[in-house]
């Protein structure tokens, strides 16, 4: 078998019908930037890494798993967007004992694969991931002892599947005032924000339903599916709900015994110190937005709010103060 | 040569790098696309396989457009 190990997969693709992994070399680094993606641009500036890369077929990627499996996944981070889910990413990276894996592309890859392949099964995208999440949560350093995988937001839809998949794993779901997340979607679009980026049956919605939709519409319907998902998983029992107002100190301590980590004084510290900085640019220092957006928003932006996100905010508040994290 | 035969030895090429650490390492040292498309240059030539850096150069370019494509 061929040496894989400084290499991570970086995309799932199709060819001849046959799904296939793309790799990168990682060499030395570390996953600190805020998005997997750029991690993933930074091991391809160099034209020898763009050039000439792996590619195999997904099943090769069993294999390799079965023969040098990674670190267990220690803690998975769902969330609404806009509402911190990368200060509580990058405050993990901070530290070199943990691996942050932050909306990684080829699980995004495997999730939705049965929308655009009706033949995979679930079976089959369960088997996928765990494949996946092994080889990304390889050891690259003595110091690497924990892993945690931030989602895409819409994964939240596919938390049945990730459950089945990594059933031992403690989850949170983050969120935030609907209106501050409205003010900072419509500054900002982000892919689940554009009608027709996601598929529609995610949602369970067909294209003529999405169709119907105004863009803000559609950016409020999509929250509001988000968070329904959130607060029926977590009424099952099997997650913890954290308000942006809770980040970071507020949280912290609650958060790492949920996720069943231990961390020395000197280490939370660091984490808390990263907290400082602006977390999807880190060369900028924090701050805070949330007044500001809320001045922000538009009468029309607010009622849509109103309609579509208040209700399940305020569910996702009640059932945080019965069980979340305090 | 023709192109398509320079794209083939290019392409047998990237297996023997993707084989060889040491010949991946030799290449990552390039500090830039044009001293590395001579070097992937002398060294395909040193293993047979005859290409020119127009070559590599343009499939340096296809790889950069497939990856800021791949949402598309």
């Amino acid at each position: 078998m061929k040496d894989f190990s400084g290499w991570i997969p970086t995309r799932i693709f199709w060819r001849d019908s046959r799904p296939m992994v793309d790799w990168a070399y990682l060499g030395g680094r570390r996953f600190t930037d805020p998005f997997f993606a750029q991690t993933v641009e930074s091991c391809l500036r160099h034209p020898a890494d763009l050039l000439f890369h792996h590619q195999t077929p997904l099943e090769e990627l069993g294999e390799i798993a079965a023969t040098q499996p990674g670190l267990r996944p220690t803690g998975f981070i769902f969330h609404m967007s806009r509402c911190g889910s990368t200060l509580t990413s990058q405050m993990l990276a901070a530290l070199p004992s943990n691996i942050m894996l932050s909306e990684v592309e080829p699980i995004d890859d495997i999730l939705g694969s049965h929308f655009k392949h009706p033949h995979v099964t679930v079976e089959q995208r369960a088997q996928w991931l765990r494949w996946l999440v092994s080889v990304l949560a390889w050891r690259r350093s003595p110091a690497e002892k924990n892993v945690f995988i931030k989602f895409d937001c819409w994964h939240v839809m596919h938390l049945p599947l990730l459950q089945c998949a990594f059933p031992d794993v403690p989850w949170i779901y983050q969120y935030r005032e609907p209106v501050e997340v409205m003010a900072s979607a419509m500054k900002q679009l982000g892919r689940q924000m554009i009608p027709g980026v996601l598929d529609a049956r995610m949602f369970g919605w067909d294209a003529a339903t999405v169709g119907k939709m105004s863009l803000h519409e559609y950016t409020a319907r999509v929250l509001a599916k988000l968070c329904e998902t959130a607060l029926i998983e977590t009424r099952a029992g099997r997650g913890k709900l954290l308000n942006y107002q809770q980040l970071p100190a507020a949280a912290w301590p609650a958060l790492l015994k949920h996720w069943q980590v231990d961390f020395s004084a000197e280490e939370v510290q660091r984490m808390l110190n990263a907290a400082r900085m602006n977390a999807k640019n880190p060369v900028l220092p924090f701050a805070p937005d949330s007044e500001a957006k809320r001045k922000s928003v538009p009468s029309e932006l607010r009622e849509l709010t109103e309609r579509w996100l208040d209700g399940v905010y305020q569910a996702l508040e009640a059932q945080r103060r019965l069980q979340g994290l305090d | 040569m023709d192109a398509s035969k320079q794209s083939e030895n290019l392409k047998r090429f990237g297996e023997l790098v993707l084989a060889d650490r040491t010949l991946h390492n030799q290449l990552r040292a390039a500090e830039n696309i044009s001293s590395f498309a001579g070097l992937a240059v002398r060294l395909g030539a040193e293993r047979g396989l005859v290409f020119n850096e127009a070559t590599v150069q343009n499939a340096v370019q296809e790889k950069r457009r497939e990856w800021l494509e791949r949402w598309i």
